[in-house]
């Protein structure tokens, strides 16, 4: 395996190198996009101490993406996240600064490309956009899946990646879409930074195959295993999804299911959403989550509804109602309570 | 109900079908030799999915603001979705590092500008807004749609 790898680093630079040899980008090829959020929330059941009682605004995310386009197939991408308005000077681990994403993009032909770098690791409907809160009707990610360490269980698959992806689809003149994305990478780690080092000699590997056989209908299935850290416990994780829009109805589904060592946990939601008056949209999620499935009484869930109104082009507000249940011998939620969140988030 | 009524309802229907989304071309930088290309292909440069011509250079494909009349035809004839859900679609795009959205231009003369000047470009006008610095494709044996 690391033969491979080596090889294929090698492979990528040698047909980077001989693409170009540009020694300054045009500034009129630059892209700048980016998104920004401000949340507010806060739980008030008047029963349970879990929670944001005291309810607090949140400017959650300034997130700044570059593109910048070495050739007509290669290019090199940047994103940068500042998350909760991190404050550098003084430190005390206020806010996070990530680089969400930066990698050398080579495409083959319009059926191939690869990708080396650090990438937000392909998995499921909400991985790549966990952060971009301007694409989703919701103000959070389901939780049962995509924070599954926030509700009593451990992570399913690392944010982030850093290695070789290899992008491809297929399409034919008929309604059938097919994209998948297969990728090695360093895996996780529980010392070193990943995109850096590696814990342990073994090469975590994944992959994700999107299908759309008719118009408005995605159905997908994802991969993950790898060990993880220094102690090389195996981690191997699936997902199912399903996607169909059709006309102003939006349904959504996945199921997630995560071993790490001699633990199996599994997470899966739905959702509804109805777009009335173009603009509007309210949305209902129902979500579970059992972090062991040979625990008792741990399970937990999320009732979620609320509306996504775009007020203009790229200007979004949400509001909600998320209605949590933890059961008694979960580890993080072990009653059930009710949040309000809102946000106004913006994409640019 | 008579059948002439029918008959009648039937054609005054189909004219104003055919006429809503007439007029609007596909229009190519001039040194491009494509002369020709299906709906489908047309669909997959808007949608990010086909990325390079047959040449290996990449397209540049090229819109109008999303409240230009023009550009909501065009997503609605071509893509089969409304502006707010094409808007969402690149969104999604962009921000999973999937694909980058098409350049926007602001008025059609502006487009026609683009396209002249970038060798890969690849855009929508009225009719009456080409001139001959560009050149005019068919989609599906069709110049107009």
């Amino acid at each position: 395996m690391k033969r491979f790898f080596g090889v294929f680093l090698m492979m990528l630079c040698t047909i980077v190198l001989y693409s170009g040899s540009a020694i300054a980008i045009s500034m009129d090829e630059f892209k700048l996009n980016g998104f920004f959020d401000l949340e507010y929330e806060e739980s008030y059941q008047d029963d349970s101490s879990i929670g944001d009682r005291k309810g607090a605004f949140d400017q959650y995310h300034f997130n700044i993406l570059m593109e910048f386009p070495l050739s007509d197939n290669v290019t090199v991408k940047g994103h940068i996240e500042y998350e909760h308005s991190p404050k550098i000077e003084g430190g005390g681990g206020k806010g996070e600064i990530n680089l969400e994403w930066a990698y050398l993009e080579y495409i083959i032909n319009n059926d191939i490309g690869i990708r080396g770098g650090s990438f937000l690791t392909p998995f499921g409907i909400y991985n790549e956009i966990h952060d971009a809160t301007p694409t989703y009707a919701s103000v959070r990610t389901p939780w049962g899946i995509y924070r599954a360490d926030k509700v009593g269980g451990f992570v399913m698959i690392p944010k982030f990646s850093t290695g070789i992806s290899m992008l491809g689809k297929y399409y034919t003149d008929g309604d059938l879409n097919l994209n998948y994305v297969v990728y090695i990478s360093n895996g996780e780690n529980t010392d070193s930074n990943e995109a850096e080092a590696d814990d342990n000699s073994n090469k975590a590997i994944g992959g994700r195959l999107m299908i759309s056989p008719i118009p408005g209908l995605t159905v997908g299935g994802s991969y993950f295993t790898g060990k993880k850290g220094t102690t090389k416990d195996n981690h191997s994780t699936w997902a199912g999804s399903a996607e169909y829009t059709i006309r102003n109805i939006g349904l959504r589904a996945e199921y997630a299911s995560s071993k790490l060592a001699d633990t199996t946990q599994n997470g899966s939601y739905g959702e509804v959403s109805y777009r009335v008056l173009r603009r509007i949209t309210p949305y209902l999620r129902y979500g579970m989550f059992d972090p062991d499935d040979e625990g008792d009484k741990d399970e937990w869930s999320e009732l979620v509804y609320g509306i996504n109104y775009e007020l203009q082009p790229n200007f979004i507000i949400k509001i909600e109602n998320r209605h949590f249940n933890g059961n008694t011998n979960n580890a993080k939620v072990s009653d059930d309570y009710n949040e309000l969140g809102a946000a106004v988030a913006v994409a640019f | 109900m008579p059948k002439t009524f029918i008959s009648i309802v039937l054609f005054f229907t189909l004219f104003i079908t055919t006429n809503a989304f007439a007029g609007v071309v596909i229009i190519v930088n001039k040194n491009n030799p494509i002369i020709n290309i299906s709906s489908s292909e047309l669909k997959h440069m808007y949608t990010g999915e086909l990325k390079l011509w047959d040449n290996g250079k990449k397209i540049s494909p090229v819109v109008l603001k999303d409240s230009n009349p023009t550009a909501i035809k065009f997503v609605s004839s071509i893509l089969g979705i409304d502006m707010e859900t094409w808007r969402r679609y690149w969104a999604q795009k962009l921000f999973s590092g999937t694909a980058t959205p098409p350049h926007q231009e602001k008025d059609e003369s502006s487009l026609v500008s683009y396209v002249s000047s970038e060798s890969g470009a690849i855009g929508y006008v009225m009719k009456e807004s080409t001139n001959n610095s560009v050149k005019v494709i068919s989609v599906d044996g069709k110049s107009e749609f």
